[in-house]
């Protein structure tokens, strides 16, 4: 790697950077783990759950997570422009993908989704020099921004059914209701088709 | 007649009028100057009806950031005055047409609705008990008490767009010299300090 003469000190404070984020994701696995060992059963907090199963979700993200920033440690360097704020924004999306999977209600998991995409779509258009990163960024916004209402619209017919939106609340209406079967089988396949965009599987993946 | 329905005329006529202003006026910054109005008198209007957080939100949204925001845009475009008397009497039938259809529609539907209205007058709440549990305190139980988690996410996610706009729109020069302050910072005394003969 050619160090440019008026940029050293910026790459310096990239690997540094990026050397203090490993080593907190780094103890926040061994944290993690720790917790997964000592935990005995559901800790609940209305919109908050921590469960072992969550606990293992949330071992294997923080861990895809380091991964991903110590072979990205010089791609956050483009064309001789280094991005200072690449693993702060990757850390910002490992906070949303944590708060996502242990959410227990419709608004935390739409603001922890929000937290995902919005980094997303900045880490998608981190080249701006080039057409192409522009391009993918820009389309990748509004169709996420799109999305986003056609979750929210399922969200909203869910919640005007049934009153609620914490999800253990809602699958014990949705078991014990008799009547209106359709309308919440609706709104529960526009909430889908949500999710599945923001997944970008099977039937929305173009 | 109550003192609060004498306010809510004064203030929804001052509204309509200023209104009215916002498009007959020739010059736009005084157009501008007379939706500041506007919207203080409804803020006011919503005072009135009780929604005092609704109102003091219109005043700092409406007034404090779109309004000036109009007129910053209208100072820099550097609009003509425009000729107003030739599309104002052209469109002038059809718009009051339309506007005599509206308000029928309008008035049949409350009727439907809310049948009570032509009985009661609407009688406002806010003069009555001003010193009991006010709007502004039950969205904050909400708000700090309840859900305090969703703030800290909704400014982590302004946090976000923050860093996306200088990530995006900021470019260093390799030929503009400026101030590294983290390599003026990182300096130790053995890179500066040099022995010499």
């Amino acid at each position: 790697m050619i160090f440019s003469k008026f940029h050293t000190g910026q790459y310096k404070q990239l690997f540094l950077l990026t050397d203090i984020v490993i080593s907190l994701l780094a103890f926040t696995l061994i944290l993690l783990t720790y917790l997964y060992s000592q935990i005995p059963e559901k800790i609940y907090i209305s919109s908050f759950t921590v469960d072992s199963f969550n606990l293992l979700a949330k071992i294997i993200l923080v861990f895809t997570t380091l991964i991903i920033l110590i072979y990205s440690k010089d791609r956050a360097i483009i064309e001789k422009k280094v991005i200072v704020e690449f693993p702060i924004l990757i850390l910002l999306a490992c906070l949303g993908f944590l708060l996502l999977v242990s959410s227990n209600e419709f608004l935390l998991f739409y603001l922890s989704l929000e937290l995902i995409s919005l980094t997303s779509y900045v880490l998608a258009s981190l080249n701006n020099k080039s057409e192409y990163s522009t391009e993918a960024g820009l389309k990748y916004f509004i169709l996420g921004s799109f999305n986003s209402a056609i979750l929210l619209l399922g969200i909203g017919i869910l919640y005007s059914l049934t009153g609620e939106t914490n999800f253990t609340e809602l699958s014990t209406y949705i078991s014990l209701a008799s009547d209106d079967k359709l309308a919440l089988q609706v709104g529960a396949s526009i909430l889908i088709v949500g999710v599945l965009f923001k997944l970008a599987a099977a039937p929305y993946h173009y | 007649m109550y003192i609060s329905e004498v306010l809510f005329l004064i203030f929804s006529s001052a509204a309509i009028f200023s209104a009215i202003l916002v498009i007959s006026s020739n010059n736009p910054v005084h157009g501008i100057f007379s939706l500041v109005l506007a919207f203080i008198n409804v803020s006011i209007l919503f005072l009135l009806l009780g929604v005092e957080f609704l109102g003091i939100l219109f005043l700092i949204v409406y007034v404090g950031a779109i309004a000036i925001l109009f007129l910053f845009v209208i100072m820099m475009l550097n609009i003509k005055l425009v000729e107003l008397l030739d599309n104002a009497t052209r469109y002038l039938p059809i718009g009051i047409l339309i506007g005599i259809f509206f308000f029928i529609e309008l008035t049949i539907l409350l009727q439907n609705i809310f049948p009570s209205l032509n009985q009661h007058p609407i009688v406002f709440s806010s003069f009555h008990n001003i010193f009991s549990y006010t709007d502004v305190l039950a969205i904050a139980e909400v708000l700090y008490l309840e859900i305090p988690i969703y703030i800290i996410i909704v400014s982590f996610v302004l946090l976000v767009a923050m860093i996306a706009g200088i990530v995006l729109t900021l470019t260093h020069e390799e030929s503009v010299r400026r101030q590294d302050l983290f390599t003026q910072i990182a300096t130790d005394y053995k890179q500066t300090v040099h022995l010499t003969q």
